[in-house]
């Protein structure tokens, strides 16, 4: 018994603060953030931030370059393209196109993924192999492939390449979550909780996914970063988004004819398409660094 | 004394013949006998691969059993027939102390809700009682209420310990069993948390088996020893008599080896 009668500390932070902490101490990865948060903002507020109709045509200004040439205007920030459409509204909408629709499909991927490699990871013999391995066929092809294959059925289209992709993504998910959850049942803390009577998902959502959140940002981050350049590749290709939907790849594709001519309407997309790749990751490496700090030192 | 624990004719069998290219190891457990008597102190001696930890696992229910019986606080279990760990282990009379602390905690939550988690299980405590329930416990076994918060990595090895013992301790158990609870320990320390024991054994009226290599603990805080060798009990007894008057000749030379190290001693 403590002698003494101590005063509690009044302030604990929390394990999110911890992070947040350990994550602003990285400046590069605070400028990731920075710049994905504008990604972020065009991708949820584009009507508001676009100053045209991305798909309106204007016959009166076609190839109008950048405002940072003599002869552009301020009125176009970016330019406009063949078809007198303003770049940058189309960049705000193609921000909202690639990267809500790149988000969107992690999330289904890794909750599928994620369940799937649970049970195999919690089951065992044949049954847990077959979990384990049941869209293992689909890892063999790439991305693009299996695009072109659900194209040939189900006809071009965002919804279907996205599909593609997002059954692409599932497998590396179950195979992390699977030898993640495998290593983490040996562990003695959890048979000190299966001791307390856990049943397993009570195991899981007390014991095991607290260790796990590292492990799904790194993955996270790496699928997100990989969907946003397979779904901009199938725009490109003209497999995916079909051109009046303003998609980044489709943008580029759209770009590619009068590159010559206007390299803008290439460059601009293509940069924007390498940002949001490049923030995604450093934000990744950032997030996994301060996380493993948080539960380390 | 009233007996509170009592096992008799447990067996446990390890055969791996399912492997090729490869002799079946066999291995056997028992078959054991044991009593425990209430606020009694066991220690648990032997060589590695004696089959210590098992018989200890076997004990809380961690690992079943092929036959025999327990009957805890009397109520008789069917050692072997037991399927889930829940089932024997519902009253909370046995509780565990693992050989690792720093292992036995969850890295990824704090010590708040390591030792919620026994209580939000078996109890039906509400969370405020729960939260009362934990403080006091850590008070119990001299942490301070301000650990709720802490996380593993922020705690040395003799608070990890101390942890440990919290988790086990936090149902109010009748029986603690631990397994090689002061190997990782430096002296200060392992002296810190066997007086630790000892007064929670004093205050609450607990029961304390343990497995050791330290023969000079055993003597200092064990009612009864147990000698054991190849999965069978050899030699059991009241610790002074074990000591003074050692039988087996695995026994003896656990002794030896000891006395040799406090010269004083002889065996008389």
């Amino acid at each position: 018994m403590p002698q003494f009668s101590l005063y509690e500390e009044e302030y604990h932070p929390s394990p999110l603060q911890r992070t947040w902490r350990e994550f602003t101490s990285s400046h590069i990865a605070v400028l990731g953030l920075f710049v994905l948060a504008i990604f972020l903002i065009f991708a949820l507020f584009a009507p508001l931030i676009a100053p045209f109709n991305p798909v309106e045509q204007n016959i009166d200004s076609l190839l109008i370059p950048p405002s940072w040439e003599t002869n552009g205007t301020i009125a176009h920030l970016f330019g406009t393209d063949a078809l007198g459409r303003d770049v940058f509204s189309r960049i705000i909408y193609g921000c909202r196109v690639t990267f809500g629709s790149s988000i969107l499909l992690v999330i289904i991927a890794m909750l599928i993924g994620v369940s799937i490699g649970t049970f195999a990871g919690m089951m065992s013999g044949v049954r847990s192999s077959v979990m384990n391995h049941l869209l293992d066929a689909l890892m063999a092809i790439p991305t693009l492939l299996i695009a072109i294959i659900i194209v040939a059925i189900l006809g071009t289209g965002l919804v279907n390449s996205m599909w593609a992709i997002t059954l692409a993504l599932i497998p590396q998910f179950i195979h992390y979550t699977r030898s993640f959850v495998r290593s983490e049942m040996k562990k003695e803390y959890v048979l000190a909780s299966k001791l307390d009577g856990a049943n397993a998902w009570q195991l899981f959502r007390h014991s095991i996914l607290p260790n796990m959140i590292e492990m799904l940002v790194v993955q996270g981050s790496l699928a997100l970063s990989i969907a946003v350049i397979d779904v901009s590749a199938l725009g490109f290709l003209n497999l995916g988004a079909q051109p009046p939907l303003p998609e980044l790849g489709a943008i580029l594709a759209d770009g590619l004819d009068v590159a010559y001519l206007a390299p803008w309407n290439v460059g601009l997309p293509g940069l924007s398409i390498f940002l949001m790749v490049l923030a995604i990751n450093i934000v990744g490496d950032g997030l996994r660094s301060a996380l493993r700090k948080r539960v380390s030192h | 004394m009233n007996q509170l624990m009592h096992v008799s004719k447990l067996v446990f069998r390890h055969d791996q013949n399912k492997r090729w290219l490869k002799k079946p190891e066999v291995f056997q457990l028992g078959p054991i006998d044991l009593t425990v008597n209430k606020g009694e102190t066991i220690a648990i001696i032997g060589e590695n691969r004696a089959g210590k930890s098992l018989l200890a696992k076997m004990l809380v229910g961690a690992v079943a059993a092929d036959e025999g019986e327990i009957s805890l606080s009397s109520v008789r279990y069917n050692a072997a027939k037991r399927r889930s760990t829940r089932s024997y282990n519902a009253s909370n009379d046995i509780r565990m102390i693992f050989q690792h602390s720093t292992e036995a905690m969850n890295p990824g939550i704090t010590v708040g809700m390591i030792l919620d988690e026994p209580l939000r299980l078996n109890t039906r405590m509400t969370e405020k009682e729960r939260r009362a329930r934990i403080e006091e416990t850590l008070i119990k076994v001299g942490l301070l209420r301000d650990h709720v918060y802490f996380y593993r990595h922020m705690l040395s090895d003799g608070q990890q310990q101390r942890v440990a013992l919290a988790r086990a301790l936090v149902l109010q158990p009748k029986i603690l069993v631990a397994d090689e609870p002061f190997a990782a320990l430096d002296p200060s320390i392992r002296s810190q948390t066997v007086n630790q024991i000892l007064t929670l054994q004093r205050e609450l009226g607990l029961s304390f088996i343990f497995i050791t290599h330290n023969l000079g603990v055993v003597r200092h805080i064990a009612d009864k020893v147990i000698v054991m060798k190849n999965g069978r009990i050899v030699e059991s007894g009241k610790t002074e008599t074990i000591f003074r008057w050692p039988q087996h000749s695995m026994t003896k030379k656990l002794i030896l080896a000891y006395q040799s190290l406090v010269p004083q001693q002889k065996i008389t």
